[in-house]
């Protein structure tokens, strides 16, 4: 069995039991809940499985050492590892939290990252490293960075269902700002899933995918009036609908404020990792392989911004006691910062992180 | 002046800076800097009507071209500087106070404390709690039947915002630094040639105390692919009559006299120095030649003569067979020949591989394309900053102060054993410095061991 058909059967499965969590929250069936649960230890067992042979595999390939050979060297298998981190978090909150609640969306967010991956047939041989990536500091830096965005997407969850929760009006500013924070949440996943699906169909995809590429090319007008009009309908059906969503949390006896409290769990577990990971071992690998800690380059831009939110998010919630709705819309900002950072920069715009470009 | 403090030391004004700090630096990944030809440019021209050099022009008046080198994104830097050493120094003498008063008996929390928990227990209650309290620092006083404990658990903790804070401060600090006293610049040198001045990127000329000459330049390449490998620059420095030859590799500087050299990037770059190494004549007898571009050389056991007329590094065909250049990165270079007989006639041209022989055999003879020196230049980076030191030691300073703060917490817990015959009335109450809605489970997790 090679490494990346057990990827691919991670991510299947990841995408079943976000359907099972679905039938779950609707009909209210304990044994549909817990074979959801199971699924996703065994999915997760054979997506660990994976990743060591690929390691293992990568070692052997280019007679690296042990560390400097973990495979998280492009976008896709970041992609993978993140994922990976993702589904760490769900299996944590079912155990800690006693509830199976966020597993649709923490499944949908790993089952999107990996199947993604699993179609891309160019990612899925190992790639030759260039030569600025051949250092520890990557496995410090990428691997840190990854887990830091794991945290930070759980806690957008938290955030989102503490949102969710709160009865609010259909024309209060937050209800509007969590209904379409989630829109554009599903539509950037699904457009860029369909992006994919379209470029592989019109065979765009050799020499390796670039996410959106094909379609920032090849819509004309007409085409992004139609993106755009995608997402006013999706948009305006998730604000319409938004409240079933709290509803459906009384039901499950999930409660707000724990949400809220998890949001906040989950920044303060990723905060230092970003801090340590993302910036201090970003620098330090840029003074290595560049000659200079710190050079304004988009990607450490925004990495320092997506930093800077989640310490006003620290600080309003530690400092000045902002719990509540304030505090989750920043963390929700924090979380399409962290986004833009992980995949908008390399995507919209130029710099010298070449890494990830793929 | 309190309220000139007041106002430096506020959490407020630091909310306000992050926003504002998070706001302006994104300008900039938009904007390209030091680009005048950038998109953004081009983009923000047409919408105005201006030309795009007035636009830039424009953009550098107001401080987006050299963003975050401008006044406006200094000055809020300087202020959050500001801002973060007013409010931690102010906070100090406070959280060191915290910080060295350890937790005391207390008589009333069990009545004031809503957290507090009674229930009743066997007799040897008090050999239990003082079991669980081992892995706490802890005191206990008696009073009659009524016995009180305190404990506590990672008082240090409470430091770790002020460790963050000071690591921030170092790393602002050193880098103010890096930007006076520092400076970084490139230096592109052509294989064969010495140079010894940096152009910085504000494009001022600094001039080195040695010359760095390059001896070689090579770029490995994985197999079958575009990928580069591995990028090589064989250097000399010649500092007065010291010689040094050192190899560059990315991701391995070189230390010289406190400067740092880096390999950055590199480029071809086809002067009219370029030396070509040929070996030409009747098959089975080639004889080695120099040449230059345009300089006729003689065949050896002919009557023709020959110049190299062009150059390509990486020669191919496109999809319609045509021959192109891919690009600039010797992947195969190839030499353009024309030939001549003896009257100076030209017979035509030919284009000679480097990596592929045939494409030099002729009908009586035969060029072979060995070899090209002088036409790759290597860029290198050379930096000197004198706070680099302190920026690490700032970076250990911070983490440091990440970990403590997050991953560590400060856990009082207060408890009253009211002894009342063979049964224990045991009061349990706990503070903590996170997640103090979880208190209930420090109680518990105690409670549990003493009912076991
Ligand atoms: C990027 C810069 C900064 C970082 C990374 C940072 C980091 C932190 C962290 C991690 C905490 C603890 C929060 C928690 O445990 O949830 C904290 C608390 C705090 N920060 Fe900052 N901080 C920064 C800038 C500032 C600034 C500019 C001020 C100026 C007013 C400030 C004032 C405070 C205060 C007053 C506390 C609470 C301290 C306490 O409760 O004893 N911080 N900071």
């Amino acid at each position: 069995m090679n490494s990346s058909a057990l990827f691919g059967i991670s991510g299947l499965v990841y995408m079943l039991s976000m359907a099972v969590y679905i039938a779950y929250i609707i009909f209210r069936k304990e044994m549909i809940g817990r074979t959801a649960s199971y699924a996703v230890i065994a999915a997760f067992i054979c997506h660990t499985i994976a990743f060591l042979l690929r390691w293992a595999d990568f070692s052997s390939t280019y007679g690296l050492g042990f560390f400097q050979s973990i495979p998280i060297t492009n976008l896709y298998e970041s992609l993978l590892f993140f994922a990976w981190c993702v589904i760490l978090g769900n299996i944590y909150i079912e155990r800690k939290y006693k509830t199976r609640f966020l597993g649709a969306f923490l499944t949908a967010i790993a089952g999107m990252a990996v199947s993604f991956v699993d179609m891309i047939g160019a990612a899925k041989g190992i790639q030759p490293l260039v030569p600025a990536l051949k250092s520890n500091w990557l496995l410090a830096h990428a691997t840190m960075s990854f887990v830091a965005y794991a945290a930070f997407s759980v806690s957008f969850v938290g955030a989102v269902l503490h949102l969710a929760s709160l009865d609010l009006k259909k024309r209060q500013g937050l209800y509007i700002f969590w209904t379409v924070s989630l829109a554009l949440f599903i539509f950037v996943t699904v457009f860029v899933s369909a992006d994919f699906v379209y470029a592989i169909s019109a065979r765009q995809t050799e020499g390796g995918y670039k996410p959106l590429y094909f379609a920032i090319n090849n819509l004309g007008g007409a085409g992004w009036a139609a993106v755009l009009a995608a997402y006013a309908v999706l948009t305006s059906v998730v604000w319409r609908f938004g409240g079933v969503l709290g509803r459906a949390m009384t039901r499950f006896g999930v409660r707000g404020e724990v949400m809220e409290e998890l949001a906040y769990k989950m920044v303060s577990v990723g905060f230092p990792v970003f801090t340590i990971g993302g910036l201090i071992f970003g620098a330090v690998w840029a003074d290595k392989a560049w000659g200079r800690y710190w050079s304004w380059d988009p990607k450490e831009t925004w990495a320092l911004i997506t930093w800077l939110i989640y310490a006003f998010y620290l600080h309003a919630r530690y400092v000045r006691n902002w719990t509540g709705a304030r505090a989750s819309a920043i963390a929700v900002i924090g979380f399409i910062c962290t986004i833009f950072t992980y995949i908008g920069v390399n995507l919209l715009l130029s710099g010298l992180h070449s890494y990830g470009s793929l | 002046m309190k309220k000139i403090l007041d106002f430096f030391s506020s959490v407020k004004l630091a909310m306000f800076l992050f926003v504002l700090i998070a706001a302006g630096s994104s300008l900039g990944t938009f904007i390209q800097q030091h680009e005048a030809g950038s998109k953004s440019v081009f983009w923000l021209s047409e919408k105005f009507g201006t030309s795009h050099e007035q636009m830039y022009v424009i953009l550098s008046k107001i401080g987006l071209v050299d963003m975050y080198g401008s006044w406006w994104f200094i000055s809020l830097l300087t202020l959050f500087a500001v801002n973060l050493i007013v409010c931690t120094f102010n906070r100090l003498p406070h959280v060191y106070r915290q910080l060295k008063t350890p937790v005391g008996i207390n008589r009333d929390i069990f009545e004031t404390s809503k957290n507090t928990v009674t229930f009743e227990a066997p007799e040897n209650a008090g050999e239990k709690i003082t079991g669980y309290l081992k892995s706490f620092s802890s005191v206990s006083d008696t009073d009659g039947s009524v016995t009180y404990y305190a404990a506590e658990k990672g008082r240090f903790s409470r430091s770790g915002v002020y460790i963050t804070h000071l690591g921030i401060i170092t790393v602002l600090f050193a880098a103010l630094i890096g930007i006076t006293a520092g400076f970084k610049g490139n230096i592109a040198i052509v294989e064969g040639s010495s140079d010894d001045v940096i152009i910085t990127p504000s494009k001022k000329e600094v001039k080195l105390p040695f010359s760095i000459q390059l001896d070689n330049f090579d770029v490995d390449y994985y197999k079958d692919s575009v990928k580069p490998e591995k990028y090589v620059s064989d250097i000399t420095i010649i500092k007065g009559d010291k010689k040094e030859q050192l190899r560059l590799l990315v991701n391995t500087p070189i230390s010289y006299d406190g400067y740092r050299i880096f390999q950055t990037n590199h480029g071809f770059y086809a002067g009219d120095n370029v030396l070509f190494t040929l070996q030409a004549g009747k098959k089975g007898k080639l004889q080695n030649i120099h040449s230059k571009f345009g300089q006729k050389f003689g065949i050896p056991e002919t009557s023709l003569t020959a110049v190299v007329q062009d150059f390509a590094p990486s020669l191919g065909q496109d999809e319609k067979g045509r021959l192109v250049n891919f690009n600039t990165m010797m992947m195969n270079p190839a030499i353009l020949l024309e030939v001549f007989d003896e009257n100076d006639v030209s017979l035509g041209y030919k284009w000679i591989f480097q990596k592929h022989e045939e494409s030099g055999d002729m009908n009586e003879f035969q060029v072979k394309f060995v070899d090209v020196l002088g036409a790759q230049y290597s860029v290198l980076t050379v930096s000197k900053d004198p706070g680099k030191l302190l920026v690490y030691i700032g970076f250990i300073i911070l983490g440091a102060g990440v970990v403590t703060a997050f991953y560590f917490r400060h856990t009082r817990i207060w408890v009253r054993v009211e002894k009342n015959g063979s049964v224990s009335r045991i009061s349990v109450t706990a503070d903590r410095s996170k997640y103090k809605s979880a208190v209930g489970e420090d109680i518990d997790r105690l409670r549990n061991y003493i009912l076991k």
